[in-house]
């Protein structure tokens, strides 16, 4: 099986030839050390700074290239791309590192963690209402680096994924901040109705667009618990989110793509909602907020594809290249049996994960993740 | 007395169900009752906020109520706070706390100070992204009782090593007691970097910071 067929097994529920290895992000220092060369990330949320000063087209290449040598070298079978600013995008720099986007969030970028963070919210009180407007999900350039990156992969076999803003992620820790969101919820519905709608229908646009310059399978960034459950009570999620984010994903399924949920944090209150929206993969049960992707495997294994659970907390940046063996052996003897499973780390890999560890993972997927699956360890 | 308690109860169960405006009203009316404003704290505020903790350690509340009962209690303080003198009372302990240095979150932190407040502690936050030298000036600064620091990244994870080593470096480990919170900290790694305790949740990191307060009111 090529790349793209080994991961759409998996999605359809299926075995594949051997388990696939997927990965949403890869931080850029470590890219830079796979690939031997620097090249622009391809994450645009927050857009990067320093890609501004390049001339975009050749920015859009650079990235695009680079992120397709890393993965093709770490044999992930899917790639992950995120939507291009737009091409009316200026953006504001008010000072070193810090960087506003076109939704109006602030963040600030961190270099000691190559990571960068949402310091001032654009919707914190229902005032700021009355400036806010959401930015056109059909502006010119949205779909280039998609574009690109679809025509470059298909030479490879390589499926192409895109991020979009999760509903719950995006309102939450984008426009509002966790206070904020709390107060919106509780004292503003109907603002905040409001704000979902429209953020529906952007979601709902800039997907179809993305899926109409081909991508196969979109990723929601969509965070709704942390380490010990829900951000907000299950009842409310159902009451609030779980129709809209229906819409979403059935106007998906129409044109005929994968689409996979991605929430850190612990979410089993959550997967009946998800289940019920028709999701097609679930990603990354993060053993730190108490997953057991085993059980999530038994329970659910039958409906839909299960993604992740190599620990990012400890394993993969503090264990040793056999910790990361060990763990990735039990997790395809637990959860490889039958297909519709995916390795992948408990998050993305990120500046703190030792590359031998990463290549630990992986070489073990491939050599221990062969199908049909014979339990010889 | 037994007018004093309906009424502390009462803003016990309002903070309980995170109603801002009905515990600012009580707390007026407390204070018109000639309930000094410590009392409203300790044994209505810190109630209410005591009574959400075991809702929320027994997966009955969710964090956006957490948040929503700590401004609950919150803003019932901009009503006691004219009111407020520690004339005869004492509070609970001083608490210096803040996200370790090259961690820019901040919720786990401000649930962790505001419950802390609410229970009668006083809070010192020194913000995001803080130095090892700022909580140490901090705590010598006010005579802190208690460091809290949060941490979310594995990647900053080392660093709130390097804070117990500049405080134990600037003689303050002896009279200081440390407590780490966040997804990377483990009970585990508290020992072995020689912190005293790691908190599940913001709860557990109340609870942990109340037993300890036992001991700074006796001494």
């Amino acid at each position: 099986m090529n790349h793209r067929e080994r991961i759409f097994s998996a999605l359809f529920l299926e075995e594949p030839d051997r388990v696939p290895i997927w990965e949403l992000a890869v931080n850029a220092s470590v890219a830079e050390k796979i690939v031997g060369k620097k090249y622009p990330p391809i994450q645009a949320n927050p857009p990067w700074p320093e890609t501004f000063v390049m001339d975009r087209n050749q920015m859009i290449q650079l990235s695009v290239e680079g992120h397709i040598l890393c993965y093709k070298k770490l044999n992930f079978d899917m790639l992950s791309v995120f939507p291009s600013p737009p091409l009316y995008f200026k953006p504001t720099i008010p000072k070193e590192n810090v960087i506003m986007d076109e939704w109006g969030a602030t963040y600030q970028y961190v270099p000691e963690t190559d990571q960068a963070f949402v310091i001032d919210f654009p919707l914190k009180v229902p005032e700021d209402l009355e400036t806010f407007s959401l930015p056109d999900p059909n502006a010119d350039g949205r779909t280039d680096i998609p574009e690109m990156a679809v025509k470059m992969a298909e030479k490879e076999d390589i499926a192409v994924s895109c991020w979009l803003p999760g509903l719950v992620e995006f309102t939450l820790a984008n426009l509002m901040g966790q206070r904020s969101f709390a107060l919106f919820l509780y004292r503003h519905l109907n603002m905040l109705e409001k704000i979902l709608d429209s953020l529906t229908v952007f979601i709902e646009q800039l997907g179809k667009a993305i899926i109409d310059v081909g991508v196969e399978a979109i990723w929601f960034g969509n965070d709704t618990a942390y380490r010990n459950g829900p951000f907000l009570p299950p009842s409310l999620h159902k009451k609030i989110f779980v129709s809209r984010l229906k819409r979403i994903v059935d106007s998906f399924h129409k044109k005929g793509v994968k689409v996979i949920m991605h929430s850190c944090g612990k979410v089993d209150q959550l997967i009946e909602d998800w289940l019920s929206i028709g999701v097609d993969a679930i990603h990354p049960f993060e053993p730190q907020a108490g997953m057991d992707i085993a059980q999530m495997k038994r329970s659910y294994g039958d409906s839909v594809c299960i993604m992740g659970n190599i620990d990012v907390s400890h394993t993969l940046p503090f264990g040793s290249d056999d910790d990361v063996r060990n763990d990735v052996k039990e997790k395809i003897r637990t959860c490889a049996p039958n297909g519709g499973y995916v390795l992948t780390s408990s998050n993305s890999i990120f500046k703190a994960i030792p590359i031998r560890n990463v290549m630990a993972m992986i070489e073990t997927g491939i050599s221990y993740g062969l199908y049909p699956h014979n339990v010889k360890w | 007395m037994c007018e004093s308690k309906a009424i502390l109860d009462r803003i016990a169960n309002s903070v309980e169900r995170f109603e801002a405006e009905k515990t600012r009203e009580l707390c007026e009316q407390a204070l018109q009752a000639g309930i000094s404003a410590y009392n409203i704290v300790m044994e209505g505020i810190a109630k209410g906020l005591r009574m959400v903790g075991e809702k929320f350690e027994a997966g009955e509340y969710f964090l956006t109520e957490l948040i929503m009962a700590g401004e609950a209690a919150k803003e019932s303080f901009e009503v006691l706070k004219p009111h407020f003198t520690l004339k005869g009372a004492k509070l609970k302990g001083k608490v210096v706390i803040g996200t370790v240095k090259g961690d820019l979150h901040n919720i786990g932190k401000d649930i962790v100070a505001e419950i802390l407040r609410g229970s009668g502690f006083e809070v010192f936050d020194l913000g995001v992204d803080v130095p090892a030298e700022k909580f140490v000036e901090k705590t010598k600064d006010i005579n802190a009782n208690i460091i809290g620091i949060s941490c979310l990244l594995s990647t900053t994870l080392p660093n709130i090593e390097q804070d117990v080593k500049a405080i134990e470096k600037a003689g303050l480990r002896d009279r200081v007691k440390i407590i780490i919170g966040g997804p990377p900290t483990t009970s585990e790694y508290a020992r072995k970097i020689g912190v005293d305790a790691s908190a599940k949740s913001a709860v557990d990191g109340l609870h942990i910071c109340e037993r300890w307060s036992e001991s700074f009111r006796s001494s």
